[in-house]
């Protein structure tokens, strides 16, 4: 079966001085699913927060004001907090599994580029269970979407995207599957698409 | 009778149905099944905009929880206006429709509910019927107008 190798590079992730960067990898092992244990996703969720206190920060090491990026939210870092805490507390499954993987994707694409995080207003950020037990991940922003729909069988999962249409009074959307294969080009067309909004 | 302008109300029961910056969530548009339907449509209730009673019959509904009737919709409501409700069944002409139900029975202190609606989903005629379902509840999210926090609604009461 299929599971998940965390590694990590590019410096420490209490050093002001370096955008943290954590790279997630997929590799084929034979390992069970006991050993995606509580300390895997514990050691998971902790990179994806360092990641998001990351945010604030200059390569030059100057504290930048993290509203720069976010004209509504007080904090970044509390709504990443938000997201990543409701995730955690989750049981383990597929469904948590590529919700991490989604969310640190998309963040590390986001805020590992100047530019990118310079020209688009930061999202808003959510996840919530929805009562079929769909995992709801969205990134809203003024002129669109990014919806992640995770189900527990991965097969039946789907990223919506829609984008605020000059011709129509709805939405021109994108529909993509997800699958654990899939994360990072479709974390790749999530981040190019929302950088139309700049 | 027809259906106004001014579209629909949802209301909101639930805190996962609005974003951290107070958009309207995907969420805050589920489809579910009534058991009484022979249509096998799935349903999500609204209020339609007939007049400005619609939404205040919003603000005062109450549900019961354990014995106690407290306020249904605790953290507020959203509209839709009927053209982007019309183009949206334009796009889904055999899956998206809406209809009117009114209420007439009264319920756990609720009055009768002459705006009673219901958007539907008519999914046996998907290939893919859980993805037209999110389809459908991102775009609804998406095209709300205006959101009335809790606030706001109980406003409308006390100035009534």
């Amino acid at each position: 079966m299929y599971s998940f190798a965390l590694a990590t590079e590019g410096g420490s992730y209490t050093d002001s001085s370096q955008t943290p960067y954590i790279n997630i990898a997929l590799v084929n092992t034979k390992s069970s699913s006991d050993e995606l244990t509580d300390c895997w996703y514990k050691k998971f969720e902790n990179a994806i927060r360092s990641l998001s206190y990351g945010l604030g920060r200059t390569t030059n090491g100057n504290d930048r004001n993290a509203q720069l990026f976010s004209p509504v939210l007080p904090s970044n870092e509390l709504v990443i907090d938000s997201a990543v805490s409701f995730i955690q507390a989750l049981p383990i499954s597929n469904q948590k599994r590529i919700a991490l993987l989604l969310l640190e994707k998309i963040h590390h694409a986001i805020f590992s580029n100047d530019s990118f995080r310079e020209n688009v207003p930061f999202a808003q950020i959510a996840a919530t269970k929805m009562d079929d037990g769909t995992l709801l991940l969205e990134w809203a922003y003024k002129y669109g979407r990014v919806n992640f729909f995770i189900d527990d069988k991965a097969d039946e999962s789907c990223a919506i995207f829609l984008m605020e249409s000059l011709d129509t009074k709805i939405p021109v959307v994108y529909e993509f599957h997800i699958n654990e294969f899939s994360i990072d080009s479709l974390a790749g067309k999530a981040t190019a698409f929302v950088s139309r909004f700049a | 009778m027809g259906y106004p302008i001014e579209g629909i109300y949802r209301g909101i029961s639930s805190s996962d149905s609005f974003l951290p910056g107070g958009e309207v969530s995907a969420a805050a548009f589920q489809f579910k099944i009534n058991c009484n339907r022979l249509d096998n449509l799935e349903e999500c209730s609204i209020n339609w905009a007939d007049d400005e009673r619609s939404l205040v019959n919003i603000a005062k509904q109450k549900s019961n929880k354990a014995g106690d009737l407290v306020k249904q919709f605790k953290f507020g409501a959203c509209s839709i206006c009927l053209d982007r409700l019309d183009e949206l069944k334009n796009k889904y002409p055999t899956i998206f429709s809406y209809e009117r139900a009114p209420v007439y029975e009264s319920v756990d202190g609720n009055e009768q509910n002459p705006y009673h609606g219901n958007l539907l989903i008519n999914l046996s005629s998907s290939d893919i019927p859980k993805v037209t379902k999110r389809h459908i509840s991102s775009v609804l999210a998406f095209i709300t107008e205006k959101v009335m926090i809790r606030e706001d609604l109980d406003s409308l009461i006390a100035a009534l």
